[in-house]
């Protein structure tokens, strides 16, 4: 087998390991919402008697076809109609806001989320590998002393504290941020659209948000960064390399810097998951209007086709940022993308 | 004897590591003589400072490791140049174009996320400038050829896809790239099973012939040395105890630690039984004072208890550090 096909094999079969994992997660919702006892659809069923005076067949035609599930049908068929749906986008309509598909609300609310976890996620890797190299090759020192505490510290904060901390002291004690003008994504007097003036708006918007993220993840990449440094400086071939006389910074980078950085992608990917999370607490403590503020928003409403989707679509994300982690680790470790001899 | 052409000249080199108990004293007051086109064996049970000797003159010693005195003078420029006191900028235009280390953890001694062709383009690359890679590349076919590797395959393999025993020969190959005038070859057969030892040694004998580069082996095993060495210098808890001809080290060992070596190899003494050295290599934090091999000597004097014997040239070309050979 050549090296390309090994490599398209590798990717392969990460790919069909998260595709697995797409159909286990929609299958566990799917049986969720269908056989759970007190399901949604009971649940919802239940409501609409008691709140309107419907009658059941009324409030049972009226919920299945805000579900999109008919449950006359043999259950098998039901699964497969509703993994077809799922397919096509179809995750049923909204209970609250009547009659607006799920994946249209999705479809406007995930972005943002996406936009901002992302971003803290590549600020907050990059800038915590760069930190901790420096921490490793410094170690003992001042600096090495201060940023482990720091970081530390940071790390033990739970994301949403530092973020009301954000408000209390930015917003209400010194005045110093108007947070009220920064809820929702952007501000509702600018043209969304390609123009600088939206593109300053949305990051004005995002920036705490994203600095929150990014201060409560630096420590834990800088400080895992600071250990692989430290054991790859260890490393055999790190001195062989001296010995030829290699520069100092070819070393740094393509050496210890490029080996160091390998373990890290694990916890990329657990970290991905981790993050997605977090943002339901941040989004509500900002007011960002993110997937995070709508799902929270639909549990509050009891919106249950809103809430199901929302969580298919976040395990979803989470899976397909897994599998970006997995290539990129891959492309990363020929330990794992070439086989043995 | 090669004459006064000498390489690489030791003088009372001493080197401690800090460990949490107190000072290791792992080289003590080493001096040794390397001459052009020889191979020197260094010799000694595992502990006795070998590596930190190598380690020392490349200057590659970690952190806690600190050189207390004694110079190291290189002779492969013309003029002598004392390598313990050249800088960290200075010492490397050495590494590898001068003196070149294969050291014992060859298993993991390349990149793991780089070819292997890249650790030869990036070495020449280091020391020679901006240079034609297709050229590195036919050297370093024709010496995978003569450590007896499959250069293409090698040349496009990463680490993992190469067993112990050809790392060990790829490293031979990229050791020789840019034709330093000393190798210092650290172990290079242990860790190895025995087939791949014998092609080890295989390879350095058409390596000595083709090459006639100056090396130091260091090993802890006789058989290799004497296989392999024009002269043998005998370590022993940080310092040199016998230094000689392999013939004469071998056939007429003079220091008491050198006969018990000897008479612990069972090839070497032929049908005679073996008996080890009884007793244990001393703790270098805390040496004995006088001989440090006496606790363990079976011709230990007053003298040894009290005063550590010098290494003295009792017969031209050779050097011992005992008391029964040093009359005063
Ligand atoms: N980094 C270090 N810190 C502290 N002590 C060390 C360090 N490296 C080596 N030593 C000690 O220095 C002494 C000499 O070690 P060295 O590695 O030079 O021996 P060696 O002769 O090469 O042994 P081996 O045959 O096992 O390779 C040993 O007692 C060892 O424990
Ligand atoms: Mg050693």
């Amino acid at each position: 087998m050549g090296v390309t096909s090994i490599l398209r094999s590798y990717i392969f079969l990460r790919g069909v390991r998260a595709i697995v994992t797409v159909f286990v997660a929609i299958t566990f919702t799917f049986f969720l919402i269908r056989l759970m006892p007190g399901n949604p659809i009971d649940v919802y069923i239940a409501t609409l008697m008691g709140a309107s005076g419907m009658s059941y067949q009324d409030a049972k035609n009226l919920a299945l076809a805000l579900f999109s599930i008919n449950l006359d049908e043999p259950l098998w068929l039901q699964y497969l109609k509703y993994i077809w749906n799922v397919l096509h986008g179809d995750l049923g309509k909204s209970i609250v806001s009547v009659g607006t598909p799920v994946i249209k609300i999705i479809a406007t609310f995930l972005p943002w989320t996406v936009f901002t976890v992302s971003t803290a996620l590549i600020i907050s890797f990059s800038l915590g590998i760069l930190i901790g190299m420096v921490m490793a090759y410094r170690r003992g020192g001042k600096l090495d002393t201060v940023l482990t505490l720091t970081f530390s510290i940071l790390s033990a904060i739970p994301n949403f504290i530092v973020g009301l901390l954000f408000i209390v002291f930015l917003g209400v004690q010194w005045k110093l941020v108007p947070f009220s003008m920064l809820r929702g994504a952007y501000s509702p007097y600018v043209e969304p659209g390609f123009t600088l003036e939206f593109i300053i708006d949305v990051l004005k918007h995002a920036f705490f948000p994203i600095l929150t993220y990014v201060l409560t993840t630096i420590g834990s990449w800088a400080l895992l960064m600071k250990s692989s440094t430290i054991a790859t400086l260890g490393e055999d071939f790190v001195l062989l390399a001296r010995a030829r006389g290699l520069p100092e910074r070819r070393i740094t980078i393509n050496y210890v810097g490029r080996n160091a950085i390998l373990p890290l992608f694990t916890n990329l990917a657990i970290s991905i998951g981790f993050i997605f999370g977090g943002s339901v607490l941040i989004e509500s403590v900002f007011v960002y209007r993110g997937i995070g503020l709508r799902l929270l928003q639909a549990i509050y409403q009891r919106d249950y086709t809103v809430m199901q989707g929302i969580f298919l679509i976040i395990t979803i994300a989470v899976i397909l940022a897994n599998y970006i982690a997995d290539i990129l680790y891959g492309v990363l470790d020929p330990r794992i993308r070439v086989g043995g001899r | 004897m090669p004459g006064e052409n000498l390489i690489l000249s030791i003088r009372n080199l001493n080197v401690v590591y800090w460990a949490r108990r107190g000072w290791v004293k792992a080289v003590r007051n080493v001096s040794l003589d390397i001459y052009r086109g020889e191979v020197l064996g260094l010799v000694g049970e595992s502990g006795s400072g070998k590596t930190t000797l190598a380690l020392t003159v490349m200057k590659l010693l970690p952190t806690n490791a600190k050189i207390l005195s004694g110079s190291i003078l290189y002779y492969g420029l013309g003029k002598a140049v004392d390598l313990a006191k050249l800088s960290e900028k200075e010492i490397r235009k050495y590494r590898w174009k001068e003196i070149a280390l294969a050291f014992q953890g060859a298993m993991n001694a390349f990149n793991p996320v780089m070819r292997i062709k890249d650790h030869f383009i990036e070495t020449a690359k280091a020391h020679l400038g901006h240079v034609d890679e297709e050229e590195v590349l036919k050297e370093a076919r024709e010496l995978l050829k003569l450590v007896l590797l499959e250069p293409d395959r090698v040349l496009r393999s990463f680490p993992h896809q190469l067993s112990g025993g050809m790392k060990q020969r790829t490293l031979l190959a990229l050791a020789l790239l840019l034709r330093p005038k000393l190798i210092i070859l650290d172990e290079p057969t242990s860790a190895l099973d025995v087939v791949s030892q014998k092609v080890i040694l295989e390879t350095l004998r058409n390596i000595k012939r083709e090459f006639s580069t100056t090396m130091i082996l260091i090993t802890h095993d006789l058989s290799i040395a004497a296989e392999l060495t024009d002269r043998v210098a005998i370590m022993y808890a940080g310092k040199i105890m016998e230094v000689g001809g392999v013939e004469d080290i071998f056939y007429d060992p003079m220091h008491p630690y050198t006969r018990g070596l000897l008479k612990a190899v069972p090839v070497l003494k032929g049908t005679k039984e073996v008996e080890s050295i009884p007793g244990s290599p001393p703790d270098l934090i805390d040496l004995p004072p006088g001989c440090a091999f006496h606790p363990r000597c079976p011709y230990a004097m007053e003298r040894c208890r009290r005063e550590d014997p010098p290494l003295v040239e009792v017969k031209p070309g050779r050097f011992v550090a005992c008391w029964l050979y040093t009359k005063r």
